[in-house]
């Protein structure tokens, strides 16, 4: 998909985020560049460990310091940097430009205030309304992620909705403040199959609604499939492979993507034998030098190991950081 | 596959399992029952894959774990190798015995220890504990003795009993009381006839000379008797005081073990059986989460090792290490991982050591609750290969549990799909993929993300959450969800064979397609 030039809403450029521990310093997130314009839906897309969750919270500044600190990069909402902002202004875009939900809707919430508390504060917060207009709004929301008799159901406490309710609910908080950006970290993965083919139903319906950009973040290759627009895979802390949807899983280049989809147990069709990425992933203390797939990779040379791949531009929105991209 | 001229190796019939829900604090009554299980039906045959699959709260880790006896089935059979394991375990046996009788004779030994030290501070802080835990309308009560200064207690025996009634709660009560001013009396008397206290005194040790220590001594005596005797009447515990000759222990050791055997034929709830363990070595359990299930202070060698040692699998400590060591390759373990601990492994690998563990007793079948789903995506792929491998070479049976659909599909040879503590539908994995005749596989088959955009389908988006499992109401389970739903699935369908090996519990599963309005 291609987009205007001036539809760029976020241009992450070399974000580098450590973790400065006892052990050593923890290299989660190193020289990420990605752009998030209006209206797209990117997929961050990684196992664990990978660096996509620093990814986010670095974007609001929200990593925990100590022991974590942006030690580089920029990154611009709107032209405007945000790591140059004052803890006060990014207070201001926080839930409400930017919003972010969360993975696991039962401690997002806090369990011994009403929804209507939690949900009215972030409006009230960010919008000069007073308290019945700022209900009459936390309603709205509520009806619009489509929670059944939102006007009494306002004033429960979390404990009385279910799972995937209490998403919607989170979800509605996120939109309270009509955000130009929703940030969703593995928002359905402690949900069950037919809540989360809910949700994701919702999620995608609301981002189409509302031209929202969304940077959506799993481990689910599903789920991307589903929802995203573009990819962005990431290995160690890498972007290894962008591109859209459709290329990602038909023609994947780099080789981590490719070994990932072969990996995986498909219910659409019968798989004789599953393709395996041999050993673990890497220690970020003391990443492997050069390609930091490279231990694990089935093509790796010489050259992997001592030098660091450049971007390869496949074509004008697919990028490999391989060494060999395109010539696998 | 599934081989129909076989003999099923587990056969499970009508299996229920409702876990009560009580009320009240002093009497309580149940007030309705959480249907986890209710009524299932299935066999498995040799060397197959049953994938069980269902969503949170279907009912089927509580499925999985009937057929490992750690749950007690409220009814129902579940036959492994011709024999109906619900009915292991529940009598008295010799081993309860003996292993209480051990924790009393050590119990007595501390007790006699204190006596050997001529202290009366020591006989002060030796005594008799009673405890007691309240938890899910179960009563424990243990008892133990207290060594000097509360350095240390032996327990020497302990009963659960579903008795929360006034009586029993009065009774305990009185035990209590009873037993700590028995016990202070009883110090102060023995302090004040102890050998340190006429040395302190410069009295000649050997003859108690203060009046009130006499009284108290012969008091002592009889209300330690008299608590004895009461504590075996109401708990079937004994007590044994705490008097100055030896004898008496003796006595009170007879006694001791008396009251043990009454104590043991009455509890029946360990389920500790010599056919319980002959039975578990045929079956053994991979848990879902490796951080959890190994025990952090344990080496690989240890954790593997335990098994072989309690089944006398390895004649010398030689053969042992050798054993181990095929384990570990058998799993894909390096030899010099042997004495590492847990943590120093990632979590593939230590779903590896699960897995030796589970393999170390030459299993015939394993229940693997949810295998992968803690691990990573390409650590998942490893596991379920290494999983693929073992059942090749070893010829095992596999009971997958999992709520992930490519999973099931990608490791069974026949699935059963589960809601709400019933079985909806079970089928060879290729017709059910092919041709899902429930209404409830079909849209749980079309939630599941495709990792394929060019595959966009409409998916089915059932209305509302899961039902809850408490007093659930007549009728099919699904019928508020199901959007086929009509007058008749307000009475319950049975699980029909609608083609060979395919059973479908729906009224409408024969001519779905037609009630559908859609054409497969």
């Amino acid at each position: 998909m291609t987009y205007a030039e001036d539809s760029v809403l976020l241009d992450v450029e070399n974000l580098k985020t450590q973790f400065f521990t006892e052990d050593g310093v923890v290299k989660a997130v190193d020289n990420v560049s990605f752009k998030l314009h209006r209206g797209e839906v990117l997929g961050l897309v990684g196992e664990s460990g990978c660096g996509k969750t620093i990814t986010s919270l670095s974007i609001l500044k929200l990593v925990p310091d100590p022991p974590g600190k942006i030690v580089g990069g920029k990154v611009f909402f709107n032209d405007e940097n945000l790591l140059d902002l004052s803890e006060e202004k990014m207070r201001d875009i926080r839930g409400n430009e930017i919003a972010m939900i969360f993975q696991d809707p039962m401690t997002s919430l806090n369990p011994v205030f009403t929804i209507k508390n939690q949900l009215l504060e972030n409006i009230k917060l960010h919008q000069d309304v007073n308290d019945d207009e700022a209900l009459e709004k936390g309603i709205e929301v509520m009806q619009m992620v489509g929670i059944p008799e939102a006007k009494r159901r306002i004033n429960d406490y979390p404990h009385l909705f279910s799972g995937g309710m209490r998403q919607r609910v989170m979800i509605a908080m996120a939109l309270s403040c009509n955000p130009q950006m929703l940030i969703a970290d593995e928002p359905t993965t402690a949900l069950d199959v037919t809540i989360q083919a809910q949700v994701l139903d919702l999620i995608k319906d609301l981002q189409e609604d509302l031209n929202m950009a969304v940077l959506y973040i799993t481990h689910n290759l599903g789920v991307i499939a589903e929802i995203a627009d573009n990819v962005a895979v990431m290995y160690a802390g890498n972007i290894v492979e962008y591109t859209d949807v459709h290329t990602i899983y038909e023609k994947p280049d780099h080789p981590y993507t490719r070994a990932l989809l072969s990996s995986i147990p498909r219910m659409d069709k019968k798989i004789s034998r599953l393709g395996v990425i041999r050993g673990n992933v890497p220690n970020l203390i003391n990443p492997p030098s050069g390609c930091r797939f490279h231990p694990r990779c089935p093509y790796a040379t010489e050259k992997c190991s001592t030098q660091v791949p450049p971007y390869v531009k496949i074509d004008p929105s697919h990028f490999s950081l391989c060494h060999y991209a395109a010539t696998l | 596959m599934a081989n129909t001229t076989k003999n099923p190796i587990i056969s499970v019939k009508n299996l229920v399992k409702l876990f009560p829900i009580r009320e009240g604090i002093i009497r309580q009554s149940v007030v309705g029952n959480v249907h986890a299980v209710d009524d299932i039906t299935f066999d498995v045959y040799e060397g197959e894959t049953l994938g069980l699959v269902g969503e949170s709260g279907c009912g089927k880790t509580t499925a999985g774990r009937m057929l490992l006896h750690l749950l007690e089935p409220t009814s129902g059979s579940v036959i492994i190798n011709n024999q109906d394991i619900t009915r292991l375990g529940k009598d008295f046996t010799w081993n309860n015995m003996i292993y209480s009788v051990i924790q009393i004779l050590i119990g007595l030994a501390f007790l006699t220890l204190s006596y050997l030290i001529p202290s009366g501070f020591l006989a002060f802080g030796t005594g008799i504990f009673l405890d007691s835990t309240f938890d899910n309308g179960y009563v424990t009560i243990s008892g133990a003795f207290l060594d000097t200064e509360g350095a240390g207690m032996v327990s020497f025996a302990s009963l659960t009993r579903n008795w929360p009634d006034l009586s029993f709660l009065i009774a305990l009560l009185f035990i209590w009381v009873f037993a700590f001013t028995l016990t202070t009396l009883l110090g102060a008397g023995m302090f004040l006839t102890s050998p340190i206290y006429h040395l302190l005194r410069k009295r000649p040790p050997d003859f108690p000379t203060t009046k009130t220590g006499v009284y108290l001594g012969v008091f002592g005596v009889v209300s330690e008797w008299i608590l004895m005797i009461l504590v075996i009447i109401v708990g079937g515990r004994s007590y044994f005081p705490n008097i100055a000759t030896l004898s008496f222990t003796l006595l009170g050791c007879a006694l001791l073990i008396v009251g043990g055997i009454f104590w043991l034929r009455i509890d029946k709830n360990e389920p500790m059986d010599k056919k319980m363990r002959k039975f578990r070595k045929y079956v053994q359990l991979i848990f879902q989460d490796p951080y959890s299930s190994l025990n952090p202070r344990m080496t690989v060698y240890d954790i593997i090792s335990e098994g072989l040692d309690l089944y006398g699998l390895a004649t010398s400590q030689k053969e042992k290490e050798q054993k181990v060591l095929e384990l570990m390759d058998l799993v894909g373990l390096a030899p010099f991982h042997i004495y590492r601990y847990p943590h120093e492994f990632s979590g593939g690998q230590r779903q590896r050591i699960g897995i030796a563990r589970a393999l170390s007793v030459n299993p015939q079948i394993i229940i693997a609750d949810e295998p992968v789903s803690a691990l990573d995506v390409s650590i998942r792929a490893q596991i379920l290969n290494l999983l693929d491998d073992l059942q090749t070479t070893l010829g095992l049976t596999y009971i997958i549990v999992a709520h992930d659909l490519s999973v099931i599909r990608h490791v069974s040879d026949r699935v059963a799909v589960m809601y709400v503590g019933k079985m909806m539908e079970i089928a060879s994995t290729d017709e059910l993929f092919k041709q899902p005749l429930h209404p409830y596989t079909e849209a749980l088959m079309s939630a599941v993300p495709i990792p394929d955009p060019a595959k966009k389908k409409d998916r089915i988006i059932l209305r509302g959450d899961v039902p809850t499992p408490i007093n659930p109401q007549p009728g099919c389970r699904f019928k508020d969800r199901c959007n086929y739903a009509k007058d008749k699935c307000n009475q319950e369908p049975p699980l029909e064979e609608v083609t060979p090996g395919h059973r479908v519990a729906c009224w409408f599963s024969k001519d779905i397609y037609s009630v559908r309005g859609v054409v497969a």
